[in-house]
């Protein structure tokens, strides 16, 4: 009996690394789209690629700012990104909850047109994910007393540098984006377990760090067929010139169960500079402008994956604008964001999480002579499965939610 | 060679669709906003034109006076009780003309003029700054335009000066002339409407406050007209505005209703004394 419970203790501490293990070294890299930029475009679903004519266009699609009217300064941030992803029954009967909370400035740009050639420099941040987390679960499992785990992760991408477009006459205009692309991730993650009949003590803690150092080009092309309808597409991939990584690990295990003390200590270090593969992005976007009050927009975004165990993948996004009168306008936009990883199967076990988002924007802009102000919010929403045990099909449902709530503001110079 | 000079025609033909094919892309691409802006920016530049042509008829019957100082201190007072008005994209330009009628005029796009007879009324700073914010409530609430019924289907009220002044026929200009003409009558004999006098008044009031001027010193003023009026000494003043006895009262009922008596201010009547002196 006893040691059976000692069986059934020792997978629960093998449950809850696993359970960690699954939160890889990327807080969310099987989705691409997790943070939509700018003020226009964050609020018609990030469909912007045949757009583009302002600040944000660096990002979206550089040919884009050709169009643009004047020289810009924007700027915009998320006074909100709050995400919580719970996997049910993950721990026991328990949820595992996990929140992500970002208040992030994410986008600022600076625009300046000259004849036929517009100029332009941008500051991205397309990912950021911060999660702190002190959680205590007392009696999770009949083996276990006390189970507490305390979680610091932040993982953030920047994106920063020069734009430059030219136009070819009235319907035609050819851009490029050059960023160099910094992301840092660091996680401290540390746990204490109490077993059942009070002779077992488990502490296990881990560090982990990255630094990224990268480019990203982006090249893009704008055409007018029809005065009314302009089509875009875009072209990137992101390369690593450095990736430098560094996890340390440490693990303490007390037994008195057997009347013999046994204690098992472990300590590990690893350190890589093994370089990610990102994905060759392709975008297309058509929109139509049947008003100066209306327009519509519609984006597809293909990413060919250049990484093993990732899938190809189409994501789509529409919006449409409308102005209410000349200095409030209103916008709406739907988009997808699915996941990357390959559609798993019988032979799927952990770590694996399969999950779509589907998501909706809503933003309301106001207009003076030389500036605009944006206020909006995104809401996404996905569920799917998650495989946590070590070697097990068994999966559990997944869900997530996150809500944004968005601030820009814009000024001619 | 043949399928080389096809492929070539072929590449020209779609490279003239491609550039030739929409020359409006760009116009039809400008949202609401920047149109508005554009028609508004386009309308300002038609005001100060029409402005300035009225400006010239006023000092076409009025002298100038060429005193650097007095000038100065008018438009510095001017200027900084202007910023009130929310019209950035409008520079004031300020005026003393030399009559001894008392009166102050103001013609669209910024141009304010006040006159000798009216200084040398006035007890102190806070008067003047009443006097020339109610002027330039006229010109910041279009008051001139507006009672030229220059408006058109769409929001703007200057679209009809904009036709006009937008067109270089002979037509054109003499419809602006006619229109030159119209807003000269208007500020010598017709008057602007009593709601607009009273609007320009109560606005003059929260301008004097917003500035820290007394608000009560433009009422002193108003009462010392009073006496000049019955004189004949603002002959201009008395054809085109409602009656002295009738803006006091309105304006005392304003103070009243919006709990205004209890505002001091400041009257910088040292510092006027010390300009006018020679009045």
């Amino acid at each position: 009996m006893k040691n059976a419970l000692r069986k059934l203790w020792f997978h629960f501490s093998i449950l809850i690394c696993i359970v960690f293990a699954s939160m890889q070294l990327h807080a969310d890299d099987a989705h691409y789209k997790n943070m939509l930029i700018g003020e226009r475009a964050a609020t018609m679903g990030g469909s912007y690629v045949a757009i583009s004519d302002d600040s944000t266009g660096c990002y979206y699609n550089p040919a884009g700012i050709a169009y643009a009217v004047g020289d810009s300064l924007s700027g915009s941030g998320n006074m909100l990104h709050k995400m919580k992803t719970v996997y049910s029954e993950a721990i026991g009967t328990e949820d595992w909850v996990r929140e992500s909370e970002a208040l992030v400035p994410n986008y600022f740009g600076v625009l300046k047109n000259y004849k036929t050639y517009s100029f332009c420099f941008s500051y991205v941040v397309p990912e950021a994910f911060i999660e702190h987390q002190d959680l205590v679960f007392d009696n999770p499992l009949s083996t276990v007393k006390k189970y507490y785990q305390s979680l610091h992760s932040e993982d953030i991408t920047y994106l920063m540098g020069p734009s430059a477009a030219m136009k070819f006459g009235d319907s035609l205009s050819f851009g490029l984006t050059l960023y160099y692309q910094y992301r840092s991730f660091m996680r401290q993650y540390h746990y204490f377990l109490e077993s059942a009949d009070d002779n077992g003590y488990e502490v296990y803690y881990e560090s982990r760090k990255l630094r990224e150092d990268g480019l990203m080009p982006k090249i893009g092309l704008q055409w007018s067929p029809w005065s009314l309808l302009t089509v875009g597409m875009t072209v990137d991939q992101s390369v690593l010139l450095n990736s430098s990584f560094q996890g340390d690990v440490s693990f303490h295990n007390t037994d008195n169960s057997t009347g013999t003390p046994s204690l098992l200590t472990l300590m590990n270090r690893t350190n890589s500079e093994e370089k990610r593969k990102f994905p060759l992005h392709l975008a297309w976007g058509i929109s139509y402008f049947p008003t100066p009050s209306l327009l519509y927009t519609i984006d597809v975004d293909y990413y060919q994956t250049s990484e093993i165990g990732r899938a190809n993948i189409l994501n789509y996004s529409g919006g449409m604008e409308y102005y209410l009168n000349p200095t409030n306008a209103i916008r709406f936009g739907l988009f997808t964001n699915y996941t990357n990883l390959p559609i798993p199967d019988s032979s799927t076990t952990a770590p694996y999480e399969y999950l779509d988002i589907h998501g909706a924007s809503f933003g309301y802009t106001s207009y003076s002579s030389s500036s605009s102000l944006t206020l909006g919010t995104i809401y996404t929403s996905g569920s799917g499965k998650a495989w946590l045990y070590s070697g097990s099909t068994e999966t559990r449902k997944l869900t997530r939610e996150s809500l944004t709530l968005v601030f820009s503001a814009s000024s001619n110079l | 060679m043949q399928k080389l000079r096809n492929y070539l025609w072929l590449f020209f033909s779609i490279c003239y669709f491609c550039f030739a094919s929409s020359a409006q892309t760009h116009e039809s691409r400008l949202r609401a906003h920047h149109i508005f802006w554009k028609n508004q920016e386009a309308n300002t530049d038609r005001e100060i034109d029409f402005g300035r042509g009225v400006a010239a008829k006023i000092l076409g019957k009025y002298k100038i006076l060429r005193d650097e100082k007095k000038v100065r201190y008018v438009s510095q007072i001017g200027t900084g009780i202007s910023a009130q008005l929310g019209r950035p994209e409008i520079r004031y330009y300020f005026g003393i003309l030399d009559t001894e009628d008392i009166n102050a005029f103001a013609a669209p796009g910024g141009y304010i003029f006040v006159t000798l007879g009216a200084l040398k009324l006035m007890r102190n700073e806070a008067q003047l700054a009443g006097v020339l914010a109610h002027e330039l409530v006229h010109v910041g609430q279009k008051h001139i335009i507006r009672k030229l019924k220059l408006q058109s289907t769409d929001s703007s009220v200057t679209s009809g000066i904009a036709q006009v002044l937008g067109g270089a026929s002979l037509s054109a200009k003499i419809a602006l002339e006619r229109l030159n003409d119209l807003a000269f009558k208007m500020l010598m004999e017709e008057g602007l409407s009593k709601d607009d006098e009273l609007d320009a008044d109560q606005k003059a009031l929260e301008m004097l406050i917003a500035t820290g001027y007394d608000p009560r010193s433009y009422l002193d003023f108003l009462k010392s007209l009073k006496p000049h009026l019955a004189k004949g000494k603002a002959v201009v003043l008395s054809k085109t505005h409602p009656t002295i006895e009738f803006r006091y009262s309105k304006l005392k009922e304003f103070i009243k209703r919006n709990e205004l008596d209890k505002i001091q201010g400041k009257t910088n009547e040292k510092r006027f004394k010390k300009i006018m002196v020679s009045l």
